[in-house]
């Protein structure tokens, strides 16, 4: 009789599976044209990065240490990547996560809040300030708006890349659309 | 102009701060000096720590601009509940970090005559705590008044059915701005700080002022009050603290001015509250207010903190006599720390004691085999063994790109791992008591997940020595309760990655074969520690066959009352000549015709440390 310890159930029989082959998983950074294909990734993508980490962490700085962090981790991944496409969704999704362990670590202490926070420069006053109406929302919500509109991904990719259901995607966007609707309107935009 | 040229136009205008060359030459860089530094895999997270590092020293103008110190604010905060409840405030820890479990907020609220400013949150599972300021408006009364209160805003949980008790007061009062400081306490068994949003209501700001009529004897309370009405909904969207110890202790002790016998059956602490479950068998409710309890917590520096009963939510359920007392600490603590308590004088070891010196280099060997599996990768880094256990250390490291961050409210990541052994070229040879095992945490560092698994014990006719271990992981999983309102028993909603990895490891190193094997003869009294056990039951300690990992116990005695497939705890302790008492991790037991077999696992020493073993109360030389 086993008086103290833990049983789980067991579930369906493991495969066998071998030991990596380390030279099957190739970094980027060990490759003969390593800094090629980064300056590549880089120039391609930077924008995109930056986007995303801006929409989490609502700080130029912030976001700009973040889009280095992640071409750092995509430099020394050894994932195997097949194509662009494949590229871009792991970017976004590694960006999410370095966001999220910024938001949750100390370093949040020292960010201040939107409102708090210098005025975004990049709006004349004539145009419609979307941004920081956006800004105003939760992450999950601005992540999704801006994938769907920006980035142009159907909801059916949005949800693949962030790992959630497309009903989830589907609901963010509608509430996040709806919020920054109003959000508009009480700012005066009535054609919204 | 439609939502999409909108944003098409105005994100194309976010731009990062560094130019692209920028960005290559910094990642090369910083790539190149992760492979020089040796940091292969695990620097990732490393490296990640020391970009943090960097980036917030490059914010701090940033802190510094908003003016307010958040730990020192809670270090406020816990201070002076340590003065309400004049407690020793020596304790304090100044270099505890409160942003690891809370945020600032600063949330503002009009209200009539004032503004709510909600600055700053930080919680564990049961207890949330506050900083708020009211600033008063101009040309309102607020100034102090003689004999009147303080001021008060006492917020509460706005939740129907949650029990919760506030305990409040003021920080600091600077000109028309007074800071104050509140903890609210959830009661409800089994209620936490789960949810998405904490629902807070500031109901009114007010002080007051008591006199007595001299002519009527009469009390007339006057007070005056500013209607605040805010209902906050607070985001719980940081790490709420879960770091929790607990103690199963079971000792008697003794309620002096109830002058009743109790049991203290446990004690889990956080690093801002307690528990303790109490066996007190007393019917008599009018008793209660003399069920105080006289605890206090020793750490490891020698510090007592007496656990205040004077405020902040002393509470204790009744059922089946068992109660419990809840209550939060004037200073945030390190469970780690405690290695004992104190119940009305009598002290009680509770911590796990410092691991005896050993080396496990001479009975195992390091090992780094590396496994790839969908979202993370396995790293199996070492092996040791005596004849009856083997143990593995590994590392799971999920990928970059994976969702692998701890969520509010569910489980961390379990690892199911089945091990056994195989004579080489043969089939798997169970185990003597087999059975599928988990993995226990080690430590969590970023994606680097840091775990130990532990066979079950080999039959005792058979040994690990010359066999080839095998190790099936299963799929790893995380779970979190979920209650429905059509399923009236909750549920575990699970989130599970295939594994599947099998790994062989040859026991090829030298195993640990020391054996130290003992004939006792001594009789105890298991109906001190067992209540199945009729007092006066004979038993017998036969023959103890210990291991620098394990051991085993024969316990001649009447089995025939025995229930089949009941157990029968053992109490049971090694003490070295070091002074350590140790108790075992792991207990097992077979029940036979003429008494009850134990085995058990325990921290590694070595066999001529050991000075004398404790069972049932009783102390036996080892010779």
């Amino acid at each position: 009789m086993e008086l103290t310890g833990f049983k789980p159930e067991l579930r369906s029989a493991p495969e066998q599976q071998m030991p990596a082959d380390a030279a099957a998983n190739e970094s980027i950074f060990s490759r003969a044209d390593g800094e090629a294909e980064l300056t590549r990734l880089v120039e391609k993508y930077s924008g995109m990065v930056f986007r995303v980490a801006f929409c989490h962490v609502k700080n130029h700085a912030d976001a700009d240490d973040i889009m280095q962090d992640v071409f750092l981790a995509l430099y020394t991944s050894r994932k195997k990547f097949t194509d662009d496409e494949y590229i871009k969704a792991w970017l976004i999704r590694v960006t999410i996560n370095k966001c999220n362990n910024l938001l949750r670590s100390c370093r949040r202490r020292l960010s201040v809040p939107l409102e708090n926070a210098e005025e975004i420069p990049f709006q004349p006053k004539e145009r419609i300030t979307l941004l920081p109406q956006l800004m105003k929302l939760k992450p999950k919500y601005r992540i999704v708006l801006y994938m769907f509109y920006y980035e142009d991904y159907s909801v059916s990719r949005i949800s693949e890349i962030l790992g959630e259901k497309t009903s989830a995607v589907t609901t963010r966007l509608s509430r996040g659309r709806n919020q920054l609707r109003e959000l508009l309107i009480k700012e005066g935009y009535d054609e919204f | 102009m439609s939502f999409n040229s909108s944003f098409k136009q105005e994100f194309s205008e976010i731009a990062p701060l560094s130019d692209n060359k920028t960005v290559c030459r910094n990642v090369i860089e910083r790539a190149k000096n992760m492979k020089e530094n040796k940091k292969p895999r695990i620097s990732k997270a490393a490296a990640g720590i020391a970009a943090a590092a960097v980036v917030a020293a490059a914010s701090v103008t940033v802190g510094a601009a908003n003016n307010w110190d958040f730990n020192s604010a809670f270090r406020g905060i816990f201070g002076r509940i340590a003065e309400d409840q004049r407690v020793n405030t020596d304790p304090l820890d100044n270099d505890f970090d409160f942003m690891k479990y809370g945020k600032p907020l600063d949330l503002w609220y009009d209200c009539d005559n004032f503004r709510l400013n909600v600055k700053g949150i930080c919680a564990d599972r049961t207890t949330v705590y506050f900083l708020y300021d009211v600033a008063f408006d101009e040309g309102y009364d607020h100034g102090a008044r003689e004999e009147w209160t303080d001021w008060t805003l006492m917020p509460c949980i706005d939740k129907s059915g949650v029990k919760s008790k506030t305990h409040h007061g003021i920080l600091s009062q600077s000109g028309s701005t007074i800071s104050f400081y509140s903890s609210i306490t959830i009661y409800d068994e089994g209620e936490t700080l789960s949810s998405e949003t904490l629902p807070i209501t500031f109901s009114e700001l007010s002080r007051s002022h008591t006199i007595v009529d001299e002519k009527t004897g009469n009390v007339i309370e006057d007070e005056q009050s500013a209607e605040c009405g805010v209902q906050a909904e607070i985001p719980l969207d940081f790490e709420i603290c879960t770091e929790t110890s607990s103690f199963d202790i079971h000792e008697s002790i003794k309620f002096p001015r109830l002058d009743a016998d109790a049991i203290l059956e446990s004690v889990e602490v956080t690093p801002f509250s307690w528990t303790a479950d109490i066996y007190l068998p007393v019917d008599d409710d009018a008793n209660l207010n003399a069920a105080r309890l006289d605890l206090s917590f020793n750490l490891s520096d020698g510090t007592s903190i007496p656990a205040s009963m004077q405020s902040c939510g002393v509470e204790w359920t009744v059922g089946e006599y068992l109660r419990t007392y809840r209550n939060i600490f004037a200073n945030p603590i390190n469970p780690k720390d405690i290695v004992s308590v104190t119940v009305f004088g009598k002290t009680i070891p509770v911590s796990a004691p410092k691991l005896p010196e050993f080396s496990f280099e001479e009975y195992g060997k390091p090992l780094d085999l590396w496994y790839d599996c969908d979202n993370f990768q396995v790293n199996i880094k070492g092996i040791c063994a005596d004849p009856t256990n083997v143990y593995v250390l590994y590392d799971v490291i999920f990928d970059e790109d994976y969702d692998y961050a701890p969520k509010k409210g569910w489980t961390d990541w379990e690892v199911p791992v089945v091990v056994e052994a195989i004579v080489p070229g043969e089939e798997p040879l169970p185990l003597g008591r087999t059975g599928s095992i988990s993995s226990d945490l080690i430590s969590k560092n970023g994606n680097v997940y840091s775990y130990y698994v532990m066979s079950t014990l080999m039959d005792v006719n058979d040994t690990f020595e010359g066999k080839t271990v095998t190790l099936d992981f299963y799929d790893l999983a995380r779970a979190i309760p979920i209650r429905s309102e059509k399923e009236p028993e909750p549920y575990q909603q699970l989130e599970s990655l295939n594994c599947g990895v099998h790994a062989e490891i040859p026991v090829d190193f030298d195993i640990c074969r020391d054996e130290l094997s003992v004939d006792l003869n001594e009789s105890v009294d298991f109906s001190e520690y067992d209540r199945s056990f009729a007092p006066g039951t004979e038993a017998v300690l036969k023959n103890l066959s210990v291991t620098p990992f394990s051991f085993s116990l024969f316990v001649e005695t009447d089995t025939s009352w025995m229930g089949k497939g009941d157990g029968y705890m053992l109490d049971m302790s090694i003490n070295l000549k070091d002074g350590t008492s140790l108790k075992p991790i792991t207990l097992s037991m077979d029940r036979t015709p003429t008494g009850l077999e134990y085995y058990g696992t325990n921290v590694p020493y070595y066999l001529d440390d050991i000075e004398s073993v404790t069972v049932c109360g009783k102390t036996i030389p080892m010779k």
